[in-house]
Formats: C-alpha cells, sequence, structure tokens
C-alpha cells in the first residue's frame, strides 16, 4: 500500500510539534508509525533519533542514525545528526569525519550549518596541545 | 668702636645690611612652579586620572605643589595623607572595576552561548524540515 506523502509529513511535523513540547512518548508513537508507513525513508528513523537524543539515549540514538544511513547514505542530515550524538559520546575524533562527510554530501544546504556549528562546536571541545 | 670691638660706622652697617638682605631675597623667595611644571602637573594628572582615577590629581598635585615646599609635595604631611587616599581610593576603584569586567565577560560568553545554541536549534529544524520535503520526491 502506497502512503499518501503528505499525510506522512503532516505526521512528521506534528511528532515534531511534540518532540519541541518535551511529550516524548506522543513523539516517538508517531515517528514509529511513520516508520511503518514509509520503512524506506530515512526521515522517521532520523526524527526517532532527535528524539532520543532529547531523552539523553545517546545508544538508542546512534542505532537510530545508522538505519537512517543504512536507508540513504547520502543522507547530509543523518551524517550531522550521528555527529551530534558521537559528540555528546565525547567522540570528538568520529563525529569530526561525520561531519566532514555531512558538508561533502550537501555543502550548502540545510544541514550544512548545522555541520558548521558542530564542526565549531567540535573545535572548542577538542583537547588543546 | 662698640662694645664688641669692632669699628661702627653708624649708618654705613646699615647699608651693608640691606645689600646683603636683597641678595639673600631672591635665593629665600617662595618658589613657584614654573610654567613646565604646570604643565607636566597637568598631564601627569590627566594620564593617570585615565589609568587610575583619584591617583592622577593626587600625583598632578604633588608635581605642581613641588616637591620641596613647605606644606606642599613630598615633604608635607597633609601630601602624604592624600597620596595615600588616593592610592586607597585607586584599590578599590581597580578592584570593582575588576568585578565589573568579570561579569560582562561572563554575560558577554552566556550571550554567546545562547546564540550559538538557539541558531543550532533553529539549524536543525531546518534540516529536518528539508528531510521531510524530500520524502515522496
Amino acid at each position: 500500500m502506497q502512503a499518501p506523502v503528505n499525510e506522512v509529513r503532516l505526521m512528521l511535523e506534528v511528532g515534531c510539534v511534540y518532540r519541541y513540547a518535551r511529550r516524548f512518548r506522543e513523539a516517538r508513537d508517531i515517528f514509529q508509525g511513520v516508520r511503518a508507513l514509509v520503512p524506506t525513508q530515512e526521515a522517521a528513523d532520523l526524527a526517532l533519533a532527535g528524539v532520543s537524543v532529547d531523552e539523553g539515549k545517546l545508544e538508542e540514538a546512534e542505532s537510530h542514525c545508522r538505519r537512517a544511513l543504512e536507508l540513504n547514505r547520502a543522507s547530509a542530515a543523518a551524517y550531522a545528526q550521528l555527529a551530534e550524538v558521537q559528540l555528546l559520546q565525547n567522540g570528538t575524533a568520529s563525529a569530526r569525519q561525520s561531519l566532514q562527510k555531512s558538508l561533502e554530501l550537501s555543502p550548502n544546504g540545510p544541514s550544512a550549518s548545522v555541520a558548521k556549528t558542530l564542526l565549531m562546536l567540535s573545535s572548542m571541545a577538542a583537547p588543546r596541545r | 668702636m662698640n662694645s664688641k670691638g669692632s669699628v661702627d660706622f653708624g649708618g654705613l652697617k646699615q647699608v651693608s645690611q640691606i645689600e646683603q638682605q636683597a641678595q639673600l631675597q631672591p635665593l629665600q623667595a617662595p618658589h613657584h612652579p614654573g610654567v613646565f611644571r604646570s604643565l607636566l602637573a597637568g598631564a601627569a594628572s590627566i594620564a593617570g586620572n585615565m589609568f587610575a582615577p583619584g591617583l592622577g590629581s593626587a600625583i598632578g598635585s604633588l608635581i605642581g605643589g613641588g616637591f620641596g615646599g613647605g606644606g606642599g609635595g613630598f615633604g608635607g604631611s597633609s601630601a602624604a595623607a592624600l597620596a595615600s587616599s588616593g592610592f586607597a581610593s585607586n584599590a578599590a576603584n581597580f578592584a570593582e572595576a575588576q568585578q565589573l569586567l568579570a561579569v560582562a565577560r561572563q554575560a558577554n560568553q552566556d550571550q554567546e552561548t545562547i546564540q550559538l545554541e538557539s541558531n543550532l536549534a533553529k539549524s536543525k529544524h531546518e534540516a529536518f524540515m528539508a528531510v521531510i520535503q524530500n520524502i515522496g520526491s
């Protein structure tokens, strides 16, 4: 069955509203529903990774990011999200690699702004020699 | 001849005393600060007040008032009191300025961090909205 695209988009936006309101259970339910509807799209896994980050479940967030990257190896947003998780896990070197990959895939898109900001933060967090 | 054995020539002695006094008078005249010293005092006062409010005026008055004059300069007790009060107020001002500087630095840093976080959150939202828009395209 082909899921209607507009409804899926609307569901993702509503899930975002729940996430920003810190109602993580509702947001998670919606994103899992989207994943069931469009299992070939990385958007739901990316959104679930964001919820997991907000909840502080970093390992879960990383597995969501990996799954999103399995679905779409060219997702700059997924690399940026993975980099954020790695930064939170103190993996500065791997985070910088993910950010470089994100910038290679999308040097000027909206995820590039995220990647550049995170790169700046990672350089601030890097130990001084 | 008088009782000390010296010859008194009457008015002649008085004249010589007046001459002696006239010669000594320029040496004993109260010392007024010269133009250069006044300028130097003003400059020192301004420069001192720029770096240490209160201290500059004290230095300026010390230079302007002279170093050896009675009651003014380094020899006078009022100058010492003025200098000590100047140093004390300077130290207090310096400590207050340091505290204010630290608070201003902290506020600036906090503002930058908040701005960075705000920009990052906005960029993340925009990136996710772009992903949503790419669904089905």
